[in-house]
């Protein structure tokens, strides 16, 4: 056998896998890396870690480095974008809304929740000796909310009391859902406010058998997968793809198992019309998506 | 001198006291060092540890503000060097010098690591995810054992040493002092002067039980020393008396046998100078009618009451070497001995006799008597070197125990070692009447010997002359 066409055969190898070898490692020198930012009433490091493997999955995707940044409230994350520190960022929608109107988000694909729903809605739920067993009883009691920037945390139950008519509330944020229940639990007059499905998750982990659930609020958008409005839009649409495709891809499935812990079932294609939605929830809830 | 049983236990417990502080505190700071190190250690991967946890939060947020606080807090540590957090590719976030953030950590040319002691290096990780690593350099520690601490530690255990010592000086003063009283009381008796009954006893009374039981023994000891010296009081006592009352009846004896050997004697010259007188006259005045026979008879009868008469001159010079009183001065022998010599020589002007006298012997004696002495001894061996040609007499002395012997010898006719025990008996001839003599000048010389508490022997073989060495005592000389 001539020698010729074995080294042809060698190098025809040689030199056609080293572009599969180099698709599948990110490289530094190829490409900036992609700033991918999470706002989480998690601690930072938490959230980074639970967001790492979807980051990987993107990183063997695009063929580029993503950093998963995690910005501690609403003005660190805006000031991020605004200085193009972050690329591409999964917000809750009411969060979505707020950036939207400065210019500084467009969408991406929004979060399916594990009720198979781009929607959730907030539970009011107190302590069973509480004195309160409907809604309207809340009136002059203390509400002990996540955040201040929630969406099912925040916006959709103060617009569901608000249109209930019940504006006398003191307003307290406890920064994460175990401290919302935790209050609840511990004082008898306080109503908690949590979405829907994280109770439900909650309740897996947690002995809520001493809450009684005493109404929900409207139905809210659920998280929003948004990127800064200047990113390139064939870079945009190859995330968006990547994003919405992991719940058919077994790799992507493998990566949004656990993330069931963050409610997260998969992603779909966003509807510019939920903001309407949010828009409603703002205005019955009286509060200025601009400030 | 030797040192009393107080200071060797002192001595000895000071330095075995000393070593063992020396050796305590040598492990001490051994220990101590190694701990310190290994704590030093432990605090080191603590903070470093601390400072990744801690660093999560803010690697995940990117929060700068939370990171430059955390080095800034963590640099208060004198022991940190500088510190350096890093994201998960090395790229310096926050660090003690400003002028490596945003660089490489890798690529940075850290130019103080002569001073660094030790660099660590831990990774931010939360779920197995790393967010990135810090590291942290550490000066060298100082050691604690190199500035003013061993001094301290050596003073502390130096004045811990002398407190011991004191402290056991003044305990084993407290054991070992009624054992002193009690050697001192027991070094001071004497049999003339024997303590009271009991008084050694109270000597130990607050004292340990080994104490209290020596000086129980000691006082039984010395109980039975003041029954023997009760006893050998009494014996010499009873031995004294016996000793006077024998003496006494001695003396008597003594003097009745003198003056009984005197009485003899003296009485004794009157009939022979009767029966010499008479003979005599008898021979003068009936001689020329006597035959020659009877002539004969007369002269024996002459010659024996002549000899008989000698002997009773001897007895009683004996008799009076016993009686007489010394008088002890520094006696020159030599001197003396030369002039026997000389005399001897010129009595006998026929005999050729070589004789040699050692100078400077001398006697602390009384000259009388040792006069007699030496001249017996000489006459004796002028006589018995008689028939000898030619005949020859040393006089020699040698010093031996505080007595000085001083030895005639001559090449005369000697004697049978034999028969020397009766050499110096009274009338004791062991030649017969071969040599004229009384028989008494050896044993005059051996009572003079006696009387100086000397002594007197002889040494001889029959034809080949003999020695006699005459002990006495040496003269002062001072």
């Amino acid at each position: 056998m001539p020698r010729h066409p074995l080294i042809a055969l060698f190098l025809l190898l040689t030199l056609g896998f080293l572009p599969a070898v180099h698709a599948e490692r990110p490289s530094d020198t190829a490409a900036p890396a992609l700033h991918f930012g999470v706002l989480s009433v998690a601690p930072p490091a938490r959230a980074v870690a639970k967001w790492t493997p979807f980051a990987h999955y993107l990183e063997q995707r695009l063929g580029r480095s993503v950093e998963v940044i995690a910005p501690r409230g609403f003005e660190r994350l805006t000031r991020a974008i605004e200085e193009g520190k972050l690329d591409v960022f999964y917000i809750n929608s009411h969060v979505y809304y707020r950036l939207k109107r400065k210019g500084l988000a467009k969408p991406l694909a929004q979060m399916v929740n594990l009720n198979g729903s781009t929607f959730s809605r907030s539970l009011f739920f107190v302590r069973k000796d509480a004195p309160i067993d409907e809604l309207y009883q809340i009136e002059g009691h203390r509400m002990a909310y996540i955040s201040p920037l929630g969406a099912g945390a925040y916006l959709a139950p103060r617009a569901r009391l608000h249109e209930e008519g019940i504006r006398n509330t003191q307003e307290d944020f406890t920064r994460n859902f175990i401290s919302t229940i935790r209050e609840v639990q511990t004082k008898p007059g306080t109503v908690g406010t949590l979405c829907g499905v994280r109770y439900s998750l909650l309740g897996k982990r947690e002995d809520l058998s001493n809450l009684k659930v005493i109404g929900e609020s409207e139905a809210y958008p659920e998280h929003v997968l948004a990127a800064r409005p200047d990113l390139d839009e064939a870079l945009s649409r190859r995330i968006t793809e990547i994003v919405i495709g992991m719940y058919d891809d077994p790799e992507g499935r493998l990566v949004l198992e656990p993330m069931a812990s963050m409610r997260i079932s998969h992603f779909t294609t966003y509807d510019p019309s939920v903001e309407k939605v949010t828009e409603e929830l703002f205005r019955k809830a009286e509060l200025d998506p601009g400030s | 001198m030797k040192a009393t049983l107080a200071q060797r236990l002192i001595l000895g417990t000071g330095a075995i006291l000393l070593l063992a502080l020396l050796a305590l505190s040598l492990f001490i700071i051994h220990q101590t060092r190694a701990q310190m190190e290994a704590l030093a250690g432990e605090r080191r991967e603590a903070l470093v540890s601390l400072l990744a946890r801690s660093s999560l939060d803010g690697l995940a947020a990117r929060d700068f503000e939370l990171l430059d606080g955390l080095v800034r807090a963590m640099a208060q540590n004198r022991e940190i060097a500088w510190i350096v957090i890093a994201d998960r590719h090395g790229k310096v976030l926050a660090s003690t010098r400003p002028d490596w953030i945003g660089k490489s950590f890798h690529d940075i040319d850290k130019p103080d690591r002569n001073g660094i002691a030790q660099l660590l290096q831990r990774e931010a990780i939360i779920d197995g995810i790393p967010l990135g690593t810090v590291w942290v350099a550490f000066h060298d520690a100082p050691d604690p054992f190199s500035g003013r601490l061993p001094l301290v530690i050596g003073g502390a255990a130096l004045l811990a040493l002398l407190f011991l010592i004191v402290s056991i000086s003044l305990l084993v003063r407290h054991l070992t002092h009624p054992l002193e009283r009690l050697s001192q009381a027991l070094s001071s008796v004497h049999l003339d002067a024997l303590p009271e009954k009991g008084e050694i006893e109270r000597l130990a009374t607050h004292a340990s039980l080994e104490v209290a039981t020596l000086a129980q023994e000691a006082e039984e000891l010395i109980s039975r020393l003041r029954e023997a010296r009760a006893a050998i009081a009494a014996e010499e006592e009873r031995l004294q008396q016996a000793v006077e009352h024998r003496t006494a009846e001695l003396r008597a004896i003594n003097e009745e046998l003198e003056s009984f050997s005197y009485s003899v004697s003296h009485d004794l010259r009157a009939p022979l100078r009767a029966i010499d007188g008479f003979s005599r006259a008898l021979e003068e005045d009936y001689g020329d009618r006597m035959d020659e026979e009877a002539r004969d008879y007369l002269a024996r009868i002459r010659h024996a009451s002549q000899r008989m008469g000698g002997l009773i001159d001897s007895l009683l010079r004996l008799s009076r070497l016993s009686r007489s009183e010394m008088q002890l001065q520094k006696v020159d022998l030599s001197a003396m001995a030369t002039a026997i010599l000389q005399r001897l020589q010129r009595e006998h002007p026929a005999r050729e006799v070589e004789w040699q006298v050692q100078e400077g012997l001398k006697c602390q004696c009384d000259p009388e008597l040792i006069q007699v002495a030496l001249e017996n001894l000489l006459r004796n061996a002028w006589k018995y070197t008689r028939d000898w040609q030619p005949a020859r007499i040393e006089i020699s002395g040698r010093r031996r125990n505080g007595m000085i012997e001083i030895c005639i010898r001559d090449n005369g006719v000697g004697f049978d070692m034999r028969h020397a025990a009766r050499l110096f008996g009274a009338f004791q001839r062991l030649h017969g009447n071969e040599f004229e003599g009384s028989g008494i000048g050896l044993a005059t010389v051996q009572r003079i010997a006696h009387r100086h508490r000397g002594s007197v022997r002889a040494e001889g073989k029959p034809g080949q002359g003999a020695t006699f060495c005459l002990a006495l005592p040496e003269a002062e000389t001072a």
